[in-house]
């Protein structure tokens, strides 16, 4: 385990770049493809794709705020990596363009067809309409971007010229971001993810999504830092606290989104209202209840046990692995929230789905006034498309290729930072036990 | 009060230094001749001189862990037992085992149940409150607290002996032996 096979940081940057990039090349192509084969398939597995990069750059932005407010030397020892994931909202901002092209593929309410059949819908279209939700797309980005490019820019002027009141600064002006912050990723999550199944609501979802958003950025931001780590003339300056103080807040991260996730659950289970309990049978019936099962024994068990021993968190190598537990189960995780809700609005009204009367024991325990909403149960099983797989390695080999280019323009070390020459002076071993 | 019955048995002999390097060369090369049983009292915490002690991680872990997962367990069984064994009773239409409703319970005695093992565990081990301990006996070990550091080599160390120890930590550059009674 110690000897490393992967070179160290700044060469294996550049052996994966090119990786990144043809991955984008293939991606594309076979994206192109799927386009003009099936157009539904296409942008659907587009949406998966495009939040599973997206929701990690939003969670940077959410941690880079977090530090400038608590401080704490963890958020200066994987600020450049964070910096170069929020970066990447611009990028992400180009690849929105499919996604508004494709909107009536996607999403039921901004489907004219579907809507004339639905009453509810026609009373949700004052927000849930195509020029509004534009509109409130290009907001969120306008604001993400801002804010990105304003602590990017900050940082590049400390570089130069270290000042303690630009540093004050930047922090005064991260509260009030903060905030703004956290309304653009609400809304975000109700637009592009919550109103996938139109009907249904939930008021943690916003929370829920911006917590699994923060995982997996802290999780990458880890696993980059352990290679950067493995290059000796950078390891030896990340101590073994630091190492502790990360891994603890990723298994912080872990918890809270086990928190989060089983609150939502508990309260619509205990309601057991049909307009709300429809999302989770379609997520626990047909196969999903495995991904359900995966999700709650390695998204949350297995990483909240591993990282409740200090050995694992202290042994960068471990902690890389326990890192790439929670990046693979973050994709199943946007999997299990994303897909059941395809295909349930495909036939609104007409012919029933085949196998419909194949449904689960959970379905029985259901009030009979459930009715029309009862229709909406009947989604395909568990399944994937070739299109997941060719979108997965497009977008994620374009924001890939992006973010090694984001860590390898700048120095990883924040050298001119008052608080890290403290810290490299004598704070290594003896700050926070 | 003159002529006791039982003459005073020895706790231990105690070497004064005046700083942290000194008394860390002492527990070097007193443990190089084979000592173990000792411990050192500075007038600051030192990861120096509990790194030179050699100290074990102390097993409140397991304990706190342990203590957390009875938590846990008395937790959702009790639970069970009300809703499911001994006052069964139908809530709108859930089934018994109604389980997802007792997680919240089940953590909140997790977390009690960890705490107060954290508490007693940590008490047990380190054996406070201790209002009595021999080395108050020894009248400058009242200057552990102020600027002097203190090594004490315990009888019960199979090598212990008094003339040979006392040599020993002399040769370390003690400034001072002292005995310490019971």
């Amino acid at each position: 385990m110690s000897a490393t096979t992967l070179p160290t940081a700044p060469e294996l940057w550049d052996r994966i770049q090119p990786y990144a990039l043809g991955a984008a090349a293939i991606g594309a192509a076979l994206g192109l493809l799927g386009w003009w084969l099936s157009p539904d398939h296409f942008f659907q597995s587009y949406l998966w794709a495009y939040l599973i990069f997206l929701n990690i750059s939003v969670g940077s932005l959410t941690i880079l705020l977090l530090n400038n407010l608590t401080g704490g030397l963890w958020g200066l020892a994987i600020r450049r990596i964070l910096e170069a994931m929020a970066q990447n909202l611009l990028v992400m901002a180009i690849l929105f363009i499919p996604i508004a092209l494709g909107m009536h593929h996607i999403f039921p309410w901004a489907n004219a067809e579907h809507v004339a059949h639905d009453p509810l819908l026609q009373k949700k279209a004052s927000y849930l309409n195509v020029s509004f939700f534009l509109i409130r797309a290009a907001i969120y980005f306008v604001v993400w971007n801002a804010i990105a490019w304003h602590l990017r820019s900050v940082n590049i002027r400390q570089e130069r010229d270290y000042s303690r009141v630009r540093d004050r600064r930047l922090r005064t002006i991260s509260g009030p971001a903060l905030v703004l912050h956290g309304g653009m990723l609400s809304f975000a999550a109700i637009d592009w993810m919550m109103s996938l199944e139109p009907h249904w609501f939930s008021s943690i979802f916003p929370v829920l999504v911006g917590v699994s958003q923060m995982l997996p950025a802290m999780a990458l931001a880890i696993w980059t830092l352990t290679r950067q780590a493995a290059n000796p003339s950078f390891g030896p300056m990340i101590s073994k606290t630091l190492w502790n103080d990360l891994g603890n807040l990723m298994l912080a991260f872990v918890m809270l989104w086990a928190y989060m996730s089983f609150s939502q659950f508990l309260l619509i289970w205990s309601g057991n209202l049909p307009e709300e309990t429809i999302y989770y049978l379609r997520r626990i019936e047909g196969g999903w209840q495995v991904l359900a099962w995966v999700l709650f024994l390695f998204y949350f068990a297995l990483p909240f046990v591993l990282l409740l021993s200090r050995d694992m968190k202290r042994n960068p190598n471990r902690i890389a692995a326990i890192a790439c537990i929670i990046l693979t189960l973050h994709v199943i995780h946007h999997f299990w929230l994303i897909q059941p809700s395809f295909g349930a609005h495909e036939t609104p009204n007409a012919s029933p789905a085949p196998a419909g009367d194949t449904k689960g024991h959970e379905t029985k325990k259901e009030p009979q006034t459930a009715g029309e909403t009862m229709e909406d149960v009947h989604t395909p099983g568990l399944r994937a498309h070739w299109l997941d797989g060719a979108l997965f390695l497009g977008i994620g080999g374009i924001w890939s290729w992006s973010f090694l280019r984001g860590i390898r323009s700048r120095r990883m070390l924040l050298e001119w930072d008052p608080a890290w020459q403290e810290y490299l002076a004598h704070g290594r071993d003896s700050h926070g036990h | 009060m003159n002529a006791p019955t039982t003459v005073p048995t020895l706790y231990g002999l105690v070497a004064e230094f005046d700083g942290e390097k000194p008394l860390i060369h002492a527990i070097e090369t007193m443990r190089e001749a084979g000592y173990r049983s000792m411990d050192a009292y500075t007038p600051y915490p030192s990861h120096a001189v509990s790194d030179a002690l050699d100290f074990k991680t102390s097993r409140l872990p397991l304990i706190v862990l342990i203590g957390g997962i009875v938590g846990g367990l008395t937790g959702f069984g009790m639970q069970y037992y009300f809703m499911a064994i001994d006052y069964p009773h139908n809530v709108g239409g859930r089934p018994l085992n109604s389980w997802p409703m007792w997680i919240p319970v089940t953590f909140e005695l997790t977390i009690l149940f960890a705490a107060f093992s954290a508490v007693l565990g940590m008490l047990a081990l380190n054996g406070l409150p201790m209002p009595y301990h021999p080395l108050f006996n020894v009248e400058r070990f009242a200057l552990a607290s102020r600027d002097r550091f203190f090594l004490c080599i315990e009888s019960t160390d199979p090598k212990f002996d008094l003339v040979e120890t006392r040599r020993h930590l002399l040769a370390a550059h003690a400034k001072e032996v002292s005995d310490v009674e019971n």
